[in-house]
C-alpha cells in the first residue's frame, strides 16, 4: 500500500515536471517567434520605408538642377531644390543619429545638420551618383540590415 | 468502505491532472505550430519586400542604361548574358559570388523605340516578384 502511494506521488511530480517543461518550451518558442517576427518587422518598416521616402522624394523632384547630392558634416545629403514663388529653396536629406533627418533652407545658405526634423529611424544612409543620372541608394536599419535601391533622374544629378 | 471513497477521490483527481496536461500539450502544439506559421509569413513579407526593392532598383538602372544590358549590367554590378541580366543575392540579401539564395533576372527586348524589361526575383524554389518594365530608348538627354 506505502509502495502504491509512492508510486502515484512520482507520477503526479513527473506529470507536473513534463507540465513545466512544455510551459517553458511553449514560452521559449513563443518568445523567439515574437522576437523574429518584429526584428523582420521593424527591417521592413525602416528600411523599406525610408528607401520608398527618398526614392519618391527623388522622383518629386525630378527637374533640371533639382537634383544633387552633397557633403553635410562628413556624410552623404541628398538636395532637393525647387523655387516657391521666386524664391529658391533647399532640402537637405541625411541621417544624424538614428534618425532620417530632413531640412530646408535659402538656397545658398549653409544647412545645419542638428536642425533637422526627424523623418523616419534609420541607422545609415549613403548616396552614390552612377553614371547616366543614376543615383544609389544604400541605407542601414539600427540592427545593421542593409538594404540599396536605386532611383534615375531623367534630368541628370549635379 | 471509508478506504474505497478515498481511492475513488485519488483517482478522479489523477484522472483531472492527466486531462489537464493533455488539454495542455493539445494547445501547446496549436500555439507551437501558429508560431512557426507566422515566422514563416514574416520570413516570406520581407522576402516579398527586398524581393520588390531589388526589382526597383534593376528596373531604374534599366532605365538609366536606356535600356542596354551590358550597361544595366554595369550599373548593377552584376553579369549580362546577351540580353538578359543576372543578379545573385545571398540568404541576407546581399550581394553573392558563389552559391545564390535569391536569384534576379532582367530579360530585355526591343520593339523600335520601345525596349522592355521582364525583371524576375526568384527564390529558391519558386518566383517571389515579376516586374515588367518599358523604356523609350534614345530618350535619354
Amino acid at each position: 500500500m506505502r509502495r502504491r502511494h509512492v508510486t502515484d506521488t512520482l507520477f503526479v511530480l513527473a506529470l507536473l515536471g513534463a507540465f513545466a517543461v512544455t510551459g517553458l518550451a511553449a514560452a521559449v518558442l513563443g518568445a523567439n517567434a515574437y522576437s523574429g517576427i518584429a526584428a523582420g518587422m521593424e527591417r521592413n518598416d525602416a528600411l523599406r520605408a525610408s528607401l520608398s521616402y527618398l526614392t519618391e522624394k527623388i522622383r518629386h523632384n525630378d527637374a533640371a538642377g533639382g537634383v544633387s547630392v552633397r557633403d553635410l558634416d562628413g556624410h552623404g545629403a541628398l538636395v532637393l531644390t525647387e523655387t516657391v514663388e521666386g524664391a529658391a529653396y533647399e532640402t537637405w536629406v541625411y541621417a544624424r543619429e538614428g534618425r532620417l533627418m530632413e531640412v530646408t533652407v535659402i538656397a545658398g545658405e549653409a544647412a545645419s545638420p542638428g536642425s533637422g526634423q526627424a523623418v523616419l529611424e534609420l541607422a545609415e544612409v549613403s548616396f552614390t551618383v552612377e553614371k547616366n543620372g543614376l543615383i544609389l541608394i544604400a541605407a542601414a536599419d539600427a540592427r545593421g540590415n542593409w538594404a540599396e535601391t536605386a532611383a534615375w533622374v531623367r534630368c541628370g544629378v549635379e | 468502505m471509508e478506504k474505497a471513497a478515498v481511492g475513488a477521490r485519488s483517482r478522479w483527481l489523477l484522472l483531472e491532472i492527466v486531462a489537464a496536461v493533455f488539454l495542455f500539450a493539445i494547445i501547446s502544439g496549436i500555439c507551437a505550430t501558429l508560431f512557426v506559421q507566422a515566422k514563416e509569413i514574416s520570413q516570406d513579407s520581407a522576402n516579398l519586400t527586398m524581393a520588390m526593392v531589388q526589382a526597383q532598383r534593376a528596373a531604374e538602372a534599366f532605365k538609366a542604361a536606356d535600356g542596354d544590358a551590358v550597361a544595366t549590367a554595369a550599373l548593377l554590378k552584376g553579369a549580362a548574358e546577351e540580353d538578359v541580366v543576372m543578379l545573385a543575392f545571398g540568404p541576407d540579401w546581399q550581394p553573392a559570388q558563389g552559391e545564390a539564395a535569391y536569384t534576379l533576372t532582367a530579360a530585355m527586348s526591343r520593339e523600335g523605340e520601345l525596349a522592355r524589361a521582364v525583371i524576375t526575383v526568384r527564390g529558391e524554389t519558386d518566383e517571389l516578384y515579376r516586374l515588367d518594365v518599358a523604356h523609350r530608348a534614345g530618350g535619354n538627354p
